[in-house]
């Protein structure tokens, strides 16, 4: 009698731990609930401006990994691209920007910008990027709403 | 007020883990791209200790926890991934005598570890920048007890799972094959691929272990285990020799061990261990390892680590180091179990003696048949262990 009382108070002594550890075998499954590992970005160009593309520009300067495939026109929003882009990167961003009033013969001039923006953190997730004109002066400003 | 004690409780226990992952360091492409080779020769390693008897049996099992993306992450030229270093990892050996003095056994080595956005074990994320490799070691070992002679042979095979395209290209399917002799306290253990030799390790543990026939006091225990272990370098790099010698220090309790690297006679790392009990089944270690970044006294990276039968927590120390892809900076956490047995005897692997048991109790309670009940005592000893533990604390 004795002894399955002492099994009993044992067993339920355990049961703590023994969920703990069940809820530790499930690892990443824990951190999924708070983390995302992927980051899914869309962009609206609020700018002048058309942005041609944005991308993950290595921290040397010598490769890039494309993100936004689309030309975003002015006004327009682009599609959701889902990239494996959690942690801190280089942003590249590449716009043209109308050069004033349209030139002779029916040309219009522009003139292509290209900014990176500088670890940048991510931590996964829905990020919607609003891309504006600078009020301080030519080039873009950047929002994450 | 309730309500703010609980926060404040919640602080407190994340406050180690944020002070943790605060000065976490990256894991390097480099690392993660040579890991085959320090798996491969890992598991050998561990072979090596488990033949010492070349007979009974071993289990192990084992995974890394980490909670944080920020304890791991991954740095590519592109910059800092969000990620988790891991490894999984099992292994068992199990032998059986067949004739009088003549033991024929098999093992199985199994690890499976790499970096990736998820650390599930079921399900992994493999997203552009993982790499998931798992090395799997087996053969069979035949023991002549009576001349104490082990011969063991088997084969490696190293899986590359999923590679992302930021690493160097690398073979999917590697075949190698290993061998490993042992006469008494000598042993000698080769890794081969097709004709090539990759390694080839010498040992001399002339340490007196009681589990396998030993002393478990004086002089004889004071002897030391070495180690000499060739590298093959490969066309690009040098062949290299990495001496280790482990040296116990007091009553198998206190252990030093040293590493040095030739040709370049560097110190690669060295570590002060202790047993509360020699069985090994927890351990205290601080450990000392050479990072080879060239800047002086950055260069030493000191560390230590708890080890608890079924847990592991380890900071900085060099097995994680060596083992997690040079992961630093973070208090990393090892759910594991690992026991060795020989003859009915329990102890952790590489252990001098064997843990110590009240089977005599047993023997008494248990009136009934009492000559069946050797059979039955070698599976009921670890539960004994853990009651007799508590029976002991009451008093």
């Amino acid at each position: 009698m004795i002894l399955r009382n002492v099994t009993l108070f044992v067993s339920r002594r355990a049961l703590l731990p023994v969920l703990a550890l069940l809820a530790l075998t499930l690892t990443g499954c824990l951190s999924h609930w708070f983390v995302d590992s992927t980051t899914r970005l869309q962009v609206e160009n609020r700018s002048k401006s058309t942005i041609l593309g944005i991308d993950i520009i290595s921290e040397d300067g010598s490769s890039v990994r494309p993100w936004i495939k689309d030309t975003i026109e002015p006004g327009e929003r682009s599609r959701v691209y889902e990239e494996d882009w959690v942690g801190t990167f280089n942003l590249r961003i590449k716009a043209r920007h109308p050069l004033g009033a349209s030139a002779q013969n029916g040309l219009r001039a522009y003139a292509d910008g290209e900014y990176v923006i500088e670890d940048l953190e991510f931590d996964g997730g829905s990020e919607f990027l609003v891309v504006s004109d600078s009020e301080k002066g030519p080039g873009l400003h950047l929002e994450f709403k | 007020m309730a309500m703010k004690i609980r926060t404040l409780k919640i602080l407190i226990c994340a406050l180690p883990l944020l002070v943790g992952s605060a000065f976490a360091d990256a894991v390097s492409v480099d690392a993660l791209a040579s890991g085959g080779a320090s798996m491969r020769d890992n598991q050998l390693k561990e072979i090596r200790d488990v033949l010492r008897g070349g007979r009974g049996g071993y289990l192990d099992l084992g995974f890394n926890y980490m909670p944080l993306v920020t304890q791991t992450p991954l740095k590519s030229e592109y910059g800092e991934h969000d990620g988790f270093a891991f490894r999984h990892h099992m292994a068992g050996f199990a032998a059986g005598e067949v004739k009088k003095n003549q033991h024929l056994g098999f093992l199985l080595w199994f690890e499976r570890s790499g970096w990736d956005g998820e650390d599930f074990i079921l399900f992994p994320r493999y997203n552009d920048f993982s790499a998931v490799r798992s090395v799997t070691t087996w053969g069979f070992v035949y023991t002549q007890s009576a001349l104490d002679l082990t011969f063991a042979g088997g084969m490696q095979h190293q899986n590359v799972e999923h590679v992302g395209d930021i690493y160097p290209d690398e073979n999917d399917s590697l075949l190698y094959s290993w061998a490993h002799l042992r006469w008494g306290h000598a042993s000698v253990q080769g890794s081969f691929h097709r004709s090539d030799w990759r390694s080839v390790r010498i040992s001399m543990d002339l340490e007196s272990r009681a589990v396998y026939g030993g002393r478990t006091s004086g002089p004889l225990t004071y002897l030391p285990n070495v180690e000499v272990a060739l590298y093959n370098g490969g066309d690009d790099h040098d062949d290299s020799v990495r001496v280790t010698w482990e040296q116990n220090l007091i009553a198998q309790r206190l252990y030093g061990e040293v590493s040095f690297d030739f040709p370049s006679k560097e110190f690669h790392s060295a570590a002060l261990k202790y047993y509360p009990d020699p069985s090994r089944m927890i351990g205290f270690e601080a450990t000392c390892l050479r990072r080879n970044v060239r800047s002086g006294s950055a260069d030493l990276l000191w560390g230590g680590a708890i080890d608890l039968l079924f847990l592991r927590l380890a900071y900085n120390s060099s097995y994680e180091y060596d083992r997690l892809y040079r992961a630093k900076g973070t208090l990393i956490a090892e759910v594991k179990f690992s026991l060795a047995t020989i003859d009915g005897f329990l102890f952790g692997r590489g252990a001098p003696r064997s843990a110590p048991m009240e089977t005599m109790k047993l023997d008494k309670k248990s009136k009934d048949n009492s000559k069946s009940n050797e059979g039955k005592t070698l599976e009921a000893t670890g539960v004994r262990f853990e009651k007799a533990a508590s029976e002991g604390g009451d008093k």
